[in-house]
C-alpha cells in the first residue's frame, strides 16, 4: 500500500467571488488520524468534500493510495473510503436495516455476506434494536449513529467523518468516541471537527483551518502546549471589583500571562508558562485577600484557539 | 455500471412505497377503460342534453373516434406524468443530501443517471401500457376486436413520447436546484414541441408526430407520406441528446 493514503496538493475551492478553501496541502499516513479544526465556515466541510469526490477543485488535487480521485481508477478507489456527512442525510423512508443493505448493494459486498455485517455494524453502534424502523422516526443521534454504521460497514481503509459526534447526547459522545478509538487501530481517518476535545481525543495531529486557509499544523501535544494552553477560571464574591481590577492589572504584567480578563466578574486568566503558572498564580489571588468561591480550569475551545493564532499571525 | 442495480431497485422500491406507481398507474387506467365507454355513450349523452342538429350532432361513433381521443389524452397525460416523475429525481435527492450519501461510494454518476431514468421508463411503460391494455379491451367489449400488434405499437410509441419528456426533465432536473425549476423547463420544452408540431414539416421529426404515426398505424391508415422510422428515430435521437446533457452537466456538478 501506498504510504500516504490521502495526499491533498494546493487543494483550491471557489464558490464565485468567495474563496472556501485556499492551497490546502495534506499528507495522511496510513494509520493516522488527522484532524481539520476550525470555526464553522472554515473550510473543513468543503475539504471533506473534496477529499470524499464529491465536489470538484478549483484547484489542486487529491490523491488517495497515490491514484488520483478525478481518475476512472479514483472512482473503484473510493471503495476503500467510508464517508460521514456533517449532516447525515439517508432515504428517510428506508428502515435502519434496509439503509445498510443498500449501502452494501452499492459496495458490492456479496448477499450472502451482507446480512451478517449488517447485524454486526447494528449492534455495534447500538442500533439493534431500532433497526426495523423507518429513518424518518429516528432522531437526530440515531441518525448519526447509522451515518458511523454506513460509513464503516465496507470495512474501508479510510474513514472521512465530518463532524461525527455533532448530533449526540453527552453519553452517546462518549459511548461514540470509544467506538472511534476502537476504529484507529485498523483505519487511517480524517476527521473535521470544532470540537478540540474529539481532536485530542481521536487525532494523531491536526491541521487548523481559518477562512479557508491551514493557519497551523500540529501534532495533538504540540496543539495543546502551544496554543491551546488552558485557561484558569476563578470566580469570587460579588462586590470585588476593585481588588479584581488591581489583580488584573498585576497579572497582565507577567510573563507567564497570556491574557487576561474579567467577563461578567469572573476571573479568566489565559497562561503561557504552566510552570510559573502553578509556582505563581495562586499566591497572588491570595494575596489580594479577595474572597475566592471556585477555581477550575477551562480548555480553551475552537474560537479561542483560532483568535490565538489569528493574533499570532497579526 | 456499478450500483446501478442497487439505485434502480432503490428507485422502483421508493415509487412504489410513495404510492408514484399506484397514483400514475390508476390514473392511466382509468383513462383506458373510461375512454372507450364515454367515446361510446357519446351520441346518447349529447341527445340527453337536447335535440341534436343532425348535420353538426354526434350520431355514431366509432373505433377512429376512440382512437383519436385515446392517442391526443395519451401523448398529452404521459407528457405531464414524466414531467412530473422526473422533476425531482436530481434535484430533490441533491437538495435533500442523499445524492452525496450514494455518490460518496464507488458509484459513477453515469450509473445514478442511468437508473433514474430506466426506473423512470419502467413506471412510465407500465402506466401506458396498463391504458393501452384496459382501452383495447373496452373497444373489443364496446365495438370490435382489435389487432394486438397494432396496438402494441401504439403503446411502444407512447411511451417513447413519455420517455422523451422525461429525458428532457431529467436533464432540467440535473441542471437546476429545485423540482419546481425542472418541471418548469420540462412544461416549456412541452409548450415549444406542441407550437413547433405546427408546422407541418416539423411534426414527423418531434414526438407530436410518432402521435399521428400511432394513429395511424391502428387504423391501418398508414401511407407513403408517414415515415415511422424517421418519427422513431429523431425522438431517440432527442432522448439520447438530452440525457447527454443531463450527464454533462451531472458529472461535474459539486454536491
Amino acid at each position: 500500500m501506498h504510504e500516504l493514503v490521502i495526499e491533498a496538493r494546493g487543494l483550491t475551492k471557489r464558490f464565485g467571488k468567495v474563496l472556501a478553501l485556499d492551497h490546502l496541502d495534506l499528507e495522511v499516513p496510513i494509520g493516522t488520524c488527522l484532524g481539520l479544526v476550525g470555526e464553522s465556515a472554515a473550510g473543513k466541510s468543503v475539504a471533506m468534500r473534496l477529499l470524499a469526490g464529491l465536489a470538484r477543485p478549483t484547484f489542486g488535487s487529491v490523491t488517495l493510495a497515490g491514484v488520483p480521485l478525478d481518475s476512472r481508477r479514483g472512482l473503484a478507489a473510493r471503495d476503500r473510503v467510508g464517508v460521514l456527512d456533517q449532516e447525515p442525510s439517508f432515504y428517510d423512508w428506508m428502515t435502519g436495516r434496509e439503509l445498510l443493505a443498500f449501502t452494501a448493494e452499492l459496495l458490492g459486498i456479496g448477499r450472502t455476506e451482507a446480512p451478517a455485517r449488517i447485524e454486526a455494524r447494528l449492534g455495534w453502534v447500538g442500533l439493534a434494536d431500532a433497526a426495523d424502523r423507518k429513518i424518518d422516526d429516528y432522531p437526530l443521534s440515531m441518525r448519526q449513529r447509522l451515518g458511523i454504521a454506513q460509513a464503516v460497514i465496507g470495512e474501508p481503509d479510510v474513514l472521512l467523518l465530518d463532524e461525527p459526534l455533532g448530533w449526540l447526547e453527552a453519553a452517546g459522545r462518549e459511548e461514540m468516541l470509544a467506538l472511534l478509538r476502537g476504529l484507529r487501530q485498523s483505519m487511517t481517518m480524517v476527521i473535521a471537527t470544532g470540537d478540540l476535545d474529539l481532536a485530542e481525543a481521536a487525532c494523531d495531529s491536526v491541521v487548523v483551518l481559518d477562512g479557508g486557509r491551514a493557519v497551523m499544523r500540529a501534532s495533538i501535544p504540540e496543539l495543546l502546549e502551544r496554543v491551546a494552553a488552558s485557561e484558569y477560571v476563578i470566580e469570587v464574591e460579588p462586590g470585588s471589583g476593585l481588588a479584581l481590577g488591581g489583580l488584573v492589572a498585576r497579572l497582565g504584567r507577567e510573563a507567564w500571562v497570556r491574557k487576561v480578563r474579567v467577563v461578567g466578574g469572573i476571573l479568566r486568566v489565559g497562561i503561557a508558562d504552566e510552570v510559573r503558572a502553578g509556582r505563581e498564580l495562586f499566591p497572588a489571588v491570595v494575596a489580594t485577600g479577595l474572597p475566592i468561591v471556585a477555581v477550575r480550569r477551562e480548555r480553551t475551545d475552537i474560537s479561542a484557539l483560532v483568535g490565538q493564532l489569528r493574533d499570532v499571525v497579526q | 455500471m456499478r450500483g446501478y442495480r442497487a439505485i434502480l431497485e432503490k428507485e422502483v422500491v421508493e415509487a412504489w412505497r410513495s404510492y408514484r406507481i399506484a397514483v400514475v398507474c390508476g390514473l392511466f387506467v382509468v383513462l383506458g377503460i373510461a375512454l372507450p365507454i364515454v367515446v361510446q355513450s357519446l351520441p346518447a349523452i349529447t341527445r340527453v342534453f337536447g335535440q341534436v342538429d343532425p348535420e353538426i350532432g354526434i350520431n355514431q361513433t366509432g373505433v377512429p373516434d376512440v382512437v383519436d381521443v385515446l392517442v391526443r389524452l395519451l401523448w398529452q397525460l404521459g407528457a405531464v406524468a414524466a414531467i412530473f416523475l422526473a422533476m425531482g429525481s436530481i434535484a430533490t435527492e441533491r437538495a435533500a443530501g442523499t445524492a452525496s450519501f450514494v455518490l460518496a461510494k464507488p458509484v459513477s454518476r453515469g450509473a445514478f443517471l442511468w437508473a433514474k431514468f430506466v426506473a423512470l421508463a419502467l413506471i412510465l411503460g407500465l402506466a401506458t401500457a396498463l391504458t393501452v391494455v384496459a382501452a383495447w379491451l373496452y373497444v373489443a367489449l364496446l365495438f370490435e376486436p382489435q389487432s394486438v400488434i397494432d396496438w402494441a405499437q401504439l403503446w411502444l410509441l407512447a411511451w417513447l413520447s413519455a420517455l422523451v419528456y422525461a429525458a428532457i426533465t431529467l436533464a432540467a432536473s440535473s441542471s437546476v436546484r429545485s423540482p419546481a425549476g425542472a418541471a418548469a423547463i420540462g412544461f416549456m420544452a412541452f409548450a415549444v414541441l406542441a407550437l413547433a408540431s405546427t408546422v407541418i414539416t416539423l411534426n414527423p421529426w418531434l414526438p407530436t408526430g410518432l402521435a399521428e404515426v400511432a394513429q395511424a398505424t391502428v387504423l391501418g391508415e398508414l401511407g407513403p407520406d408517414v415515415d415511422p422510422g424517421r418519427t422513431v428515430a429523431a425522438s431517440i435521437a432527442l432522448i439520447a441528446a438530452a440525457l447527454g446533457v443531463a450527464w454533462l452537466r451531472f458529472r461535474r456538478e459539486d454536491l
